[in-house]
């Protein structure tokens, strides 16, 4: 009986891992911060294909649809680092709302207290985990008043885009993508694993800044291309917010390190 | 200094000193969801619960309050009154439920929708047809209130407004309403030497074999979401569980109300469509529309009651009115919002 139950999980195991998503990093994980560790900058650009977003500006999505941006923002959590020797160091109490507003600055999150060392990964969620979905009122970045919260059905807005084309369905033109879900199959929390081309080095003498790059245009492209003039608006969990994650999963990648 | 801003402002009506303000599990009772983790009891939050609960200052005009809809008197529904009506007058599609023992409750709202006593506030106060206030607006205001620098002073040590504390402050106000002093309750317990009239226990018998199911002891409620077959109000068609979790499975389904208090807090079900609870027993026995997702508990025909034994259920139910829970000035309007 103990060898057939043994198949089968294995068997689950197999299904789970047979399709190629990030899952969280598993080996051992050390959450304490170094009393001597260093810092780490890591900047979010938005861009629109090659092009920095700019809040109000036109651009064009895979399917030829005109449109522009006027809110653009979406939750990091449980970042996690990866050293050359695969040793994980998972940063605690990780939330981030990156939301850059209309300030062209990039958006930055900037830790420490991170073991030195060489670091050649970053994996990190898309959204805030289901812990902090049903553990009621919570601080800082996760805060309900930063208007990324759904009140008639408990749970955090994991990202939000809104802005206008003039063939989106809506009566006023706008354009509105905010996913949420947290359990079974409305889930739409997403693992990111970031390798970085060259090692980071993490030390107490200096202050790196790992620059990721956000493209808006991959949101409406892959695997799915979005026609704005059928899809313009998700505002609950299900299937078309999962179909959407699916497209963000990949919407950040490596720019740079300056050490 | 320090001492003076620490007292309780003199103008908000104090704790009778007799009353405790603690956490209570009835000899009996499952453990409760909510157990006031990171959350520790103290009169001052409690205090300023109170206050915000019973304070317009939470909605857009200053005209609705928490305690607008949530009436002590009605064990915290809003006595006749099918739905309840917001700023600017205007009506919800579902009826303002009692509010008492929250802190067994999985879920919150008519659908569950909500999934934690903290943030429960969050809904009715930016619900546009209840308080109609942006979160970040009602946040504002009670910084700009001299008032409520006090009572945050008060119940946290010093004037910061926060979202956290305020919405801990209402969970904690919420959560004490404890009802579990009703005659039944005694009865059970042996107190005071309290038995039931013949009408009374005919009634009890009755109601645990027919209604027990759902309006399970000592909740009076299961807490699962089900279909009772009411017809679908065509104006609203209020889906219910499935708004939230988008199952074809949980269409026309809503979460049991507790029958405590419940000859206090008409009308009836989840849109207010029964002002009695005679015309409840008669949807019962006569109404049950067989519909998707009916409950199978109420097939084929609904639950067969005669003249008689209706009656005498609708005895029994009185006897779980709470008249010292509704009386309990600890949760009354402090009276000077």
């Amino acid at each position: 009986m103990k060898n057939i139950v043994f198949i089968i999980v294995s068997m689950l195991i197999f299904v789970a891992c047979k399709k190629d998503t990030v899952t969280e990093p598993t080996p051992p994980v050390n959450n304490t911060p170094a009393a001597t560790g260093g810092t780490l900058k890591i900047s979010f650009a938005n861009m629109v294909d090659s092009l920095p977003l700019v809040y109000g500006t036109f651009y064009k999505n895979a399917n030829g649809d005109t449109f522009n941006v006027n809110k653009f923002m979406y939750y990091v959590s449980n970042i996690t680092l990866t050293k050359t020797d695969e040793s994980v160091y998972k940063v605690p109490n990780s939330y981030h709302l990156i939301n850059r507003g209309n300030d062209l600055a990039n958006h930055i999150v900037n830790l420490s207290g991170i073991p030195e060392g060489t670091y050649k990964k970053i994996t990190y969620l898309i959204g805030v985990d289901s812990a902090r979905n049903v553990s009621g009122v919570q601080d800082g970045d996760l805060a309900p008043e930063k208007n990324m919260f759904w009140d008639w059905n408990t749970g955090y807005i994991m990202l939000k885009l809104e802005g206008y084309s003039p063939v989106s369905g809506t009566v006023d033109k706008s354009i509105q993508f905010h996913t949420g879900g947290f359990k079974g199959a409305n889930n739409v929390l997403r693992w990111v694993s970031i390798n970085f081309p060259t090692n980071l080095t993490i030390s107490a003498t200096k202050n790196p800044e790992l620059k990721l790059s956000t493209n808006v245009n991959e949101l409406f492209k892959n695997p799915n291309v979005y026609d704005f003039t059928q899809d313009y608006f998700i505002m609950s969990e299900g299937l078309r917010a999962n179909t959407f994650a699916n497209n963000y999963q990949d919407m950040t990648s490596f720019k740079e390190i300056v050490q | 200094m320090v001492f003076f801003s620490c007292k309780v402002d003199p103008k908000i009506n104090p704790i009778l000193p007799s009353d405790d303000l603690k956490e209570i599990i009835p000899p009996g009772w499952p453990e409760p969801v909510y157990r006031f983790n990171n959350n520790p009891i103290k009169e001052q939050v409690f205090v300023l619960g109170r206050a915000l609960f019973y304070d317009p200052i939470l909605s857009k005009d200053n005209t609705v309050s928490c305690g607008s809809c949530h009436q002590q008197f009605a064990a915290f529904a809003h006595a006749d009154h099918g739905f309840s009506h917001g700023v600017d007058d205007k009506l919800g599609t579902r009826n303002a439920p009692g509010m008492f023992n929250l802190n067994w409750h999985p879920a919150f709202m008519h659908d569950g929708g909500v999934n934690h006593i903290e943030v429960m506030p969050v809904a009715p106060i930016q619900n546009p047809v209840e308080m109609d206030l942006a979160f970040n607006d009602a946040l504002e205001k009670l910084k700009n209130s001299n008032r409520y620098k006090k009572l945050f002073a008060a119940a946290y040590g010093d004037e910061n407004v926060t979202s956290s504390r305020m919405l801990k402050a209402m969970a904690q106000f919420m959560g004490l309403m404890y009802s579990y002093n009703s005659r039944y309750d005694m009865f059970k317990r042996g107190e005071n030497g309290v038995t039931f009239t013949e009408q009374e226990q005919r009634g009890y018998q009755l109601f645990l074999a027919n209604c027990n199911s759902c309006h399970k002891e000592p909740l009076f409620t299961d807490f699962s979401y089900r279909n009772n077959g009411l017809t679908v109000n065509a104006l609203i068609n209020d889906s219910g569980r499935a708004h939230i979790t988008q199952l074809p499975e949980d269409k026309f389904k809503f979460k049991v109300p507790s029958l405590r208090n419940i000859a206090l807090s008409a009308p009836y079900m989840h849109d207010g469509r029964y002002a009695t609870l005679q015309q409840c027993l008669d949807h019962y026995t006569n109404n049950v529309v067989n519909m998707v997702n009916l409950d199978p508990l109420l097939l084929p025909n609904g639950i067969p009651m005669n003249a008689q034994q209706k009656s005498d259920i609708i005895e029994f139910l009185k006897t779980l009115n709470d008249y010292k829970f509704i009386g309990d000035k600890r949760f009354a309007d402090p009276g000077i919002n």
